[in-house]
Formats: C-alpha cells, sequence, structure tokens
C-alpha cells in the first residue's frame, strides 16, 4: 500500500517488470501461454507466502475483469 | 463396496446370532442401544464402558466386513484403540509405515516421512485390515460386561418421542422391541437410521471412477506409501500402492469418470490392470470394487435422542485416511459427554458440544478430501492445466513439492476452545488439541491420561480440585518443546478425551475450578 501512495519513484522499476512480462510470452502458443502463467502464478505465491496478501491481490484483479465477464 | 471375495479370516462363532432376551421377555429401558458393530460402533462401545455406561450394540451382519476397507489407523486413532484396549493388538499386526513417495510419470518427485517427530508412544500410521480391527474390538466388546453385542439384529424401525427411542428389531428368531435414551448411530455411509429419519447428505459427489482392491502377493515392496501421478503403466491416470499385513498390497487406480463398472470389476479386467502396476502376474486377488467419491455429511449430528457417528454422518474421499480415523475422533468427543448425560452430571445440551466439534473437524477433513480429490482428477480446463503445471514445477523446484497433493493424511483437528491460554506456550497445545504425547521415564505422557479430566503440573504442583485427577509430569526436552516452549513452568487441565482445556503460565491457576466445571457445560 505505500507503494502506491507513492508512485512516481518506482516508474522504472514496473516498466522493467512489465516489459519482463510481455517478452516472457512472446512466441508462445496460446495454450502454452496458459500453462507458464498457472506456473507463474504457483511461483509467485510461494514469494509472497501470505495467504491474505495473495487473496487481496486476487480480489484486485476480479474487479479488473470486464463488467460482461463477471458472473 | 461388493464383488467381493470374502476375506475368511475370523474367528469361529465370534459373530454368530444368539437369542436376544427381548424376544421372550420385554427388556429394561437402555440408556444407550449403538447400531452398527463396525469400527466405530464397537469403539464407541467400549469407550462408553470406560465411563461405566452400558450399551447394546445391534448389527444385521453376522460376520466382519468383506475386503479390507480401511486400512490407514492414525496415530491418534492408535491412542483411542490404547484406551480401549486394542492397541498392542493392531500394532503387532499392523505394517508400521513411515515413508510416502509420490511420482510423476516414472519418476519420484518427493517423498515424506512421517516420523521426524519421535518422542511419541505411537507411530504416524500403521495400515490393517479393518476386518481385524473389527475382530479385536468385537473380541474385547464381548468379554466386556458393558457391552451387550447382538449380531443378526436388524434395526427395520424406530419411534421418538422427546425423551426416548422405541428401536423395532428383526432377527432370524422373530421380532422384538427396545426402548432406550440414547441412539448412537454408527451403521456406516448407507446408514439405515439416517434414511428411517429422512436425512440426507449435503455435499459434492465426483463422477470420477475408482478400482480399489487387495491382492495377495509375495513380494519386496517396502512399507511405503506409494502414488503415481499419470503413470506410463496406467494410462495416465493416478494410483496409489499400500502394504497391509499378510502378503496383502492395497491397489486404488483411477479409472476415469466414464469407466464401465462392470466391465472394470470383472477379474480378467483387474487382473490386467495390477500386472501392470506390480510387474507381476503372481498375485492372488482378494478383494474388488469399484466406487466413486463423495465429499459429503448431515448437516448435523445430533438429531434428538438419535446421535450420528463415523459415516453415517460424514463421508471423504479415502486418500487422506480421514474417514475411519474421523469416525474414531467422533467416538472420542461424544462418549465422555454421553456418559455424563446417563450418569447426570451433564443435561442433554451437552450434546451440542459434541455436533458443534465434530462438524467443524469433518468440514477440515471434507475440505482436505475434496481439494485431494481436485487435485487427483482435475476438471478439464484451468483445473487440469493448474494440476499438470505444478506437477511439472515440482520437479524441479523443490518448494512445489509440498503443493502436490496426493492425499493429506488425517491428524486431530484442533476445536475451537475459550479455555485459558497463555500466548507464551507451545500453540501445538493450545486449548482445542489434543494433548501431544511426550515419553515419561519408561512410559509414556499418553498412558497418564485417562477417562478423567487432568490437571498437569509442568515444572509446579498441580493444584487439587475435585473430580480431576492431578499429577506432576516429568520435564524432558519433548516436554519442553510440547507443553512450555519460552515458560519454565505451567498447568494443563485435560479433558476425558484428552483434549487440552486449559493451561496456565502465571498467575497459577487462576480459574481452574470454573474451567474445570465448564468442561460439562454447553456455552
Amino acid at each position: 500500500m505505500t507503494e502506491r501512495s507513492k508512485p512516481t519513484e518506482s516508474f522504472g522499476a514496473h516498466d522493467a517488470i512489465y516489459d519482463e512480462l510481455l517478452s516472457a510470452y512472446y512466441g508462445l502458443s496460446t495454450d502454452r501461454q496458459r500453462q507458464l502463467t498457472a506456473s507463474l502464478l504457483i511461483c509467485l505465491c510461494h514469494r509472497i507466502g501470505s495467504r491474505e496478501e495473495i487473496s487481496r491481490a486476487l480480489a484486485e484483479a476480479r474487479a479488473s475483469l470486464p463488467d460482461d465477464t463477471v458472473r | 463396496m461388493n464383488d467381493v471375495v470374502p476375506p475368511g479370516r475370523f474367528v469361529e462363532n465370534l459373530f454368530e446370532f444368539r437369542p436376544p432376551p427381548g424376544l421372550s421377555q420385554k427388556e429394561s429401558r437402555k440408556n444407550v442401544v449403538i447400531v452398527g458393530a463396525g469400527p466405530i460402533g464397537l469403539a464407541a462401545a467400549l469407550e462408553l464402558a470406560n465411563h461405566q455406561v452400558h450399551s447394546v450394540v445391534l448389527d444385521s451382519r453376522a460376520a466382519p466386513s468383506e475386503g479390507s476397507k480401511a486400512i490407514c489407523w492414525s496415530k491418534r486413532s492408535l491412542e483411542i484403540f490404547d484406551r480401549i484396549g486394542i492397541g498392542d493388538r493392531a500394532v503387532e499386526k499392523g505394517v508400521t509405515w513411515q515413508v510416502g513417495r509420490t511420482y510423476h510419470r516414472d519418476r519420484e518427485i518427493f517423498n515424506f516421512n512421517l516420523l521426524s517427530d519421535t518422542g511419541h508412544k505411537r507411530p504416524a500410521f500403521i495400515n490393517l485390515q479393518q476386518y481385524y480391527v473389527e475382530q479385536f474390538l468385537t473380541e474385547r466388546a464381548t468379554e466386556n460386561s458393558f457391552v451387550d453385542l447382538r449380531f443378526a439384529n436388524r434395526v427395520v424401525g424406530i419411534e421418538e418421542d422427546p425423551h426416548s427411542v422405541t428401536i423395532e428389531i428383526e432377527t432370524q428368531s422373530g421380532s422384538y422391541r427396545l426402548r432406550t435414551d440414547w441412539l448412537l448411530a454408527c451403521d456406516g455411509v448407507r446408514s439405515s437410521i439416517r434414511s428411517m429419519k429422512g436425512l440426507e447428505f449435503e455435499g459434492e459427489v465426483f463422477e470420477e471412477r475408482f478400482l480399489i482392491t487387495d491382492i495377495e502377493m509375495r513380494a519386496e515392496f517396502p512399507p511405503e506409501r506409494r502414488f503415481w501421478f499419470e503413470p506410463t503403466f496406467h494410462n495416465g491416470q493416478s494410483a496409489l500402492l499400500h502394504k497391509q499385513p499378510d502378503n496383502i498390497y492395497r491397489i486404488d487406480l483411477q479409472l476415469g469418470a466414464g469407466a464401465d463398472p462392470a466391465k472394470e470389476r470383472r477379474p480378467d479386467e483387474v487382473k490386467r490392470r495390477i500386472e501392470r502396476v506390480v510387474g507381476t502376474s503372481d498375485f492372488r486377488i482378494e478383494w474388488v470394487s469399484v466406487y466413486t467419491f463423495q465429499c459429503r455429511r448431515l448437516a448435523g449430528f445430533v438429531h434428538g435422542r438419535v446421535l450420528f457417528a463415523g459415516d453415517s454422518a460424514h463421508v471423504v474421499s479415502p486418500f487422506g485416511a480421514r474417514g475411519g480415523n474421523g469416525g474414531l475422533q467422533d467416538v472420542d468427543s461424544l462418549c465422555w459427554r454421553l456418559a455424563a448425560i446417563v450418569h447426570g452430571r451433564a443435561g442433554p445440551e451437552l450434546m451440542r458440544a459434541y455436533d458443534r466439534e465434530r462438524v467443524f473437524a469433518a468440514d477440515e477433513n471434507i475440505a482436505n478430501s475434496t481439494r485431494t480429490t481436485k487435485f487427483m482428477t482435475p476438471a478439464d480446463g484451468w483445473e487440469r492445466i493448474m494440476r499438470d503445471q505444478l506437477l511439472r514445477l515440482a520437479t524441479h523446484s523443490e518448494f512445489a513439492r509440498a503443493w502436490v497433493n496426493s492425499g493429506r493424511l488425517s491428524v486431530p483437528c484442533i476445536y475451537e476452545s475459550a479455555g485459558a491460554d497463555d500466548a507464551g506456550l507451545p500453540a501445538q497445545s493450545r486449548p482445542g488439541a489434543v494433548a501431544p504425547d511426550a515419553p515419561q521415564g519408561k512410559g509414556w505422557l499418553i498412558d497418564q491420561l485417562g477417562v478423567q479430566p487432568a490437571v498437569m503440573g509442568i515444572g509446579c504442583e498441580p493444584p487439587a480440585i475435585p473430580g480431576a485427577r492431578a499429577f506432576r509430569i516429568e520435564v524432558n526436552e519433548s516436554v519442553r518443546s510440547r507443553y512450555l516452549g519460552a515458560r519454565d513452568r505451567a498447568v494443563y487441565l485435560v479433558r476425558p478425551d484428552q483434549v487440552i482445556a486449559a493451561r496456565w503460565a502465571k498467575h497459577l491457576p487462576a480459574g481452574i475450578e470454573a474451567e474445570h466445571s465448564a468442561i460439562w457445560k454447553e456455552p
């Protein structure tokens, strides 16, 4: 939450991470992209470690789905 | 479970029908009638006997169960077995195992050793066919004057009023009735008492079919649990191999949702599959069944004077050994309370505490077993992608091995408790947890905790309170890590089911008498 209140300081880092996420998926078929996403999720969850943080992230992500796909 | 090759190993006459007194004269009103002489019903009768409560046990069968059914008995179950007199026999006959190996395709991805934590009287698990457990329990029940065991007595009807249940029973020599204050339904997953009451399970039923079989085979397989995801010898479905006494091996094979049970049960079909698992045709099929999983329970386990325990109350998939072991823990939570009601120490409302605790436990068991089932039989799409990727990840990322779910083995749940606590004491022995065992001289702490409440002084004298046994325990490494943590002394109050009720490390022990009487009160 503290990062969010001071976004300007880490623009560069975000951009680089975003770029890395894109690069990792270039050239992969849709199936392989989904496989990579699955593995990446598990690795990220392991690194975050906190169930609470993960639930919060999941809720934020779900809220970003376009309205017509939210059930 | 049907299509059975009978095991044929049981004591002659043990399960024989003997005409009950009710056939010739009206029987006196009973305190407790138990329906079902499986492991749960018999354990309940013997535990009630420990509390000086008489019971009649009715079972429609005149033989022990067929096939080995439940095979994995947990440390907690062995502690309960000790209390009802079959612990040594079970451990002597059973196969003690501690290593579990999990494979993906034909490669081992990880293994676990359950015995990493020493200093307990009983091992983490033994494997022992259910028919042995039933035989041992039946022998104990037969020689116990508090237990009136009646085989080939079929319950065909019940009538209830607010204070009793009247049971209609059929035998080969005629019908009779029994009236009882309490009816304990331990009659399994297809409980006839549950149907008579019109009660339904709630929860998930899984479509996936599994083949379960016990084979007799002379082999050098070590006493380990082996689980395969997508083995090459079984068309990419999952497989489990587990060793039992008498050269019997349990094999579970996932067949898929579309499998035809009639075809899969055919001996030639079963034989063909098993040959591929064990790599030989030199075995004899002892028992085979095709089944689907359920992870379901009754909404409540207490219905007036009718109480449900074991599979009649809740069912889970077998990959966590949470069925039989969960049922024995029901017995643990139920019997001392029922005894207190029968002896007039507590009112019938105390049964609500049983209901609350064991519904909570059943939900934990159901959650664990549902998650395992989803992992083992993922639905097409996202579930499948996640499962397969996790397995791939596990072969090279060590952390992911712990995420692989081939069964989360039964451990007693920790009940919610409002008992007094001290934050400096270890979490594993907090109020609501089963008192952890520890060595005591040449014996064990668990054996010092009887069926009476106990007050344990650790590094100090325990206060004497009426109705509880107070004793000081030996402080050693195990006791220090399991009971003291950062403190140098403590007092623990332990319930009759060896669950910790309250504990103190400072102000020893403020309010212990109130905590002691709270054991028998439903808040």
